[in-house]
């Protein structure tokens, strides 16, 4: 009788002290219980598309008035509209202007400003590289884990521009006028003549 | 009685003169203390911990911190993790124990080396990142890191116009655990994965080490005998990949590209061997880092988490305005 008290006892204690020390639940709910999310760069870069981006188009500066000033005071022009991070001497900015609409399909449309100091085009295939990132300044670097997260929203962001975008211009027909705001960089210690601008919003010019 | 009170007498001066040496003697001890306190005060200590001084770029990173902490006035210690996580985390212990005042670290691993982070952060010690970041923020006092990114969207570019948009390559990574490894990867296929023609055929790691990337490429070249290019996520590895293409005998088929902007690699684009490179900026970052940790010990807290330096594409059109690490002027 004794021994079976004692198993009992022991068996007891042993439930209680096992109870809830192992058991089993879903990483990804454990994960959102303690607050820990996977970094989503598309979602980060749709927020800033459906709810900033129009306020931050507002700054760009007429491409004529841009190319006057690259060709008479870069540095001022820098100063009052460069945007850049870290150190370095590429700088981004927000331009707008008129082009004429080539084949569909093409690599890049050329931008005329008539007596301009450089020459400009619009890029429509290849899109690439920060300019739409940086230009806006709504991106600031240490609101980011790491490097990894930040730059991966540039992609996400250049990925909007070929989905939203660029397949605008399928309905235009060669030679009709588009109005676009786009995102450019330059370097202040080598300014070149060849300037590429990605396109952040494109429409006609009715 | 009578007799008793001269021994008693004694007995108490003797305590008296036993008491004034002792007050004497801390005294002493605690003048010197300070005394010593005031030297330390004098010399503050910082501490340069590199992932491996088995590479001349990371020396040159390490030993340009060191002289511009010197020249700040600090006694500075350069110490080797040889890529190795616990020996990092063993230099930190001792960092921590031995009263330095800063740290300049070239971590091994953007996860791994946070705990280190953080256990001087602990102890009251800033900590200021150069060329590899940790995977936290606000834990360093500041990062200053290569723009990998962006220095491979440079080199993607040249590299589809050297292939005009077609062909076949490999591509050789960088240890797998560091960050700056999938920046330079991640900026180099956003543009080059833009191009269908240009086909990827092998990814394999080469660590960063020249001898594993040579012995990487000759496995590649085995299987992918008619490659047209090698992309290397250093130029160490660049260095191995073209060691392994001469020896093929395929040095004037396959072009090879690198990043970092090391002296062999320099010289190896002026003489036409490897095509390209992005010249990053040790110099700079670890300059950057000393003197911000200067200005912290000095009071200073306003530093910004990350701070990205700009690399630069180096090919053999303007190679001649860049020595290794930097700029020819």
């Amino acid at each position: 009788m004794k021994k079976y008290i004692s198993i009992s006892v022991i068996s007891l204690l042993a439930v209680i002290a096992l109870y809830n020390s192992v058991y089993f639940a879903k990483l990804d709910a454990k994960k959102v219980e303690e607050g820990i999310k996977n970094f989503d760069p598309a979602e980060k870069a749709n927020y800033f598309w459906n709810n900033k981006l129009d306020e931050a188009l507002k700054s760009a500066i007429d491409l004529k008035l841009f190319d006057s000033q690259l060709a008479d005071n870069p540095e001022s022009l820098i100063r009052q509209h460069g945007k850049a991070i870290g150190i370095t001497s590429t700088y981004y900015l927000l331009v707008k202007g008129f082009a004429k609409q080539v084949t569909p399909g093409s690599e890049e449309i050329p931008v005329e400003v008539p007596d301009g100091y450089a020459n400009y085009n619009l890029r429509t295939k290849y899109i690439f590289g920060n300019a739409a990132r940086d230009a806006t300044g709504f991106f600031k670097i240490d609101d980011f884990e790491n490097t990894m997260d930040f730059n991966a929203v540039a992609t996400e962001l250049n990925k909007l521009i070929l989905e939203r975008v660029i397949p605008r211009l399928d309905s235009l027909s060669p030679g009709e006028t588009i109005k676009f705001i786009g995102a450019l960089e330059i370097n202040s210690e080598n300014i070149t003549k060849q300037i590429s601008i990605i396109p952040l919003e494109i429409e006609a010019a009715r | 009685m009578t007799q008793k009170k001269p021994v008693l007498g004694i007995i108490n001066r003797t305590r008296n003169i036993t008491f004034i040496i002792s007050i004497l003697i801390t005294c002493l001890i605690l003048s010197s203390c300070s005394s010593l306190d005031k030297s330390n005060d004098k010399v503050k200590k910082i501490a340069v911990v590199i992932s491996t001084l088995n590479n001349p770029w990371f020396v040159v990173l390490g030993e340009t911190a060191k002289q511009r902490a010197e020249e700040l006035g600090y006694e500075v210690v350069i110490l080797d993790s040889q890529n190795n996580p616990s020996k990092e985390t063993e230099h930190f212990d001792n960092i921590i124990a031995s009263g330095f005042k800063a740290v300049l670290f070239n971590p091994t691993d953007a996860k791994g080396s946070v705990v280190n982070v953080k256990a001087a952060q602990k102890a009251g010690i800033p900590v200021f990142c150069m060329d590899r970041e940790i995977d936290a923020n606000n834990l360093a006092v500041s990062q200053i890191l290569s723009d990998n990114y962006s220095g491979c969207v440079l080199l993607g570019q040249y590299f589809v116009k050297k292939l005009n948009g077609k062909g076949t390559y490999v591509e050789i990574l960088g240890l797998i655990g560091d960050n700056n490894t999938w920046n330079r990867s991640k900026g180099f296929h956003s543009v080059v994965d833009n191009y269908p023609d240009l086909k990827m055929v092998a990814q394999q790691t080469g660590e960063f080490d020249r001898n594993k990337a040579m012995e990487v490429m000759e496995s590649m070249l085995q299987v992918h005998p008619n490659i047209h290019a090698v992309f290397c996520g250093n130029d160490a590895m660049a260095m191995g990949a073209y060691q392994a293409v001469r020896a093929a005998g395929k040095a004037d088929k396959i072009m090879i590209f690198g990043f970092d902007g090391a002296a062999d690699v320099v010289d190896a684009i002026r003489d036409g061997k490897i095509e390209a490179t992005g010249m990053q900026f040790p110099k700079t970052m670890a300059k950057t880092a000393a003197e911000y940790a200067d200005r912290h010990i000095k009071g200073e807290r306003d530093f910004s988490q990350k701070v990205p330096v700009a690399v630069e594409l180096v090919t053999k059109e303007n190679v001649g305005n860049y020595i290794a690490y930097g700029k020819a002027n």
